[in-house]
């Protein structure tokens, strides 16, 4: 491995996804570049551990779950009385024609 | 005992169209807090992040909703709307222009004790000096970063939300930790520049 295609694997080389190759214990021009890769790899985590408590104000889940239930959530049952009124009011009709 | 499975975004999808809150509820605390910091990075302003978080719930409600799991998984495609939002944003010109100009002002503090401004980044200020040279990046290279780097996305699930090939996340990657370690180089005082020029190679 050369020096370019170390450089080309130093994304994954500096978050740790990919093993270290020995050409960084040959050259250390590339040794220090991944050096400081890492600690800038280290500083983005310690960053985002920093944040990983921020999120939207509590608020917002209130008014999502308003949307939700005005959207997709099902109906609430109809009252039993109200299915069968038509039929009553249907057969009080028939029964009135009747008479 | 058994550890409690956390549900798959996938699956509590399904759940909450067929109206189950709980579902709802559910996938909106596990996904609201990366959304909601992948916006405000983006647009610099809590109150555009929360909109932003907001638009991308209410798309999941919203019949309009073209989630298609052969594409990606649904993290990557709610930070891909979450994206597209805060494009919208930046193109209004409420946002980005003030952000990249209050990141010029910017200055940091003075460390000169150390010779290479990566030891920095053990100690608050140099956290803060990053934090920082993330704000100033372009977007193209600041959204790569905060999507891989900040909130852990991997290449497959940037790339669906950036809508560009995974090698092109991987090469904005590459190039947006180079311009990190050129801005915190360029914000040291000049006398402790020496230790972190560009090294030659000799391979």
């Amino acid at each position: 491995m050369n020096c370019a295609e170390f450089w080309n694997q130093m994304p994954e080389l500096a978050s740790g996804a990919n093993p270290e190759h020995n050409h960084a214990a040959e050259c250390p021009a590339c040794a220090a570049l991944l050096e400081r890769q890492r600690r800038l790899a280290s500083g983005l985590r310690t960053m985002a551990g920093d944040m990983r408590s921020v999120g939207a104000p509590p608020r917002l889940e209130s008014n999502l779950l308003e949307a939700f239930r005005s959207q997709l959530a099902p109906a609430a049952p109809r009252p039993m009385r109200a299915r069968w009124t038509p039929v009553f009011s249907w057969a009080a009709a028939v029964a009135a024609v009747i008479a | 005992m058994e550890p409690m499975r956390q549900e798959a975004d996938e699956e509590l999808l399904i759940r909450l169209r067929r109206g189950d809150e709980a579902a709802f509820l559910a996938l909106y605390r596990k996904r609201q807090g990366a959304l909601y910091r992948f916006a405000l990075q983006m647009s610099g302003s809590a109150g555009t992040a929360e909109d932003i978080t907001q638009e991308v719930f209410l798309t999941l409600l919203r019949g309009e909703c073209g989630f298609n799991p052969e594409r990606g998984t649904l993290s990557g495609y709610l930070f891909g709307i979450a994206r597209k939002l805060a494009l919208r944003q930046m193109e209004r010109g409420r946002v980005d222009v003030a952000l990249d100009s209050d990141a010029e002002e910017l200055t940091l503090p003075e460390l000169a004790v150390n010779d290479d401004p990566l030891a920095d980044l053990t100690h608050r200020e140099g956290i803060e000096a990053l934090r920082r040279a993330v704000t100033a990046l372009p977007r193209r290279y600041r959204e790569v970063v905060v999507l891989c780097d900040l909130e852990e996305l991997d290449y497959a699930d940037a790339a669906a939300a950036l809508g560009c090939p995974i090698g092109t996340v991987r090469s904005r990657l590459h190039r947006a930790r180079a311009l990190l370690l050129e801005k915190l180089n360029k914000e040291r005082p000049k006398q402790a520049m020496g230790a972190l020029k560009p090294a030659r190679c000799e391979i």
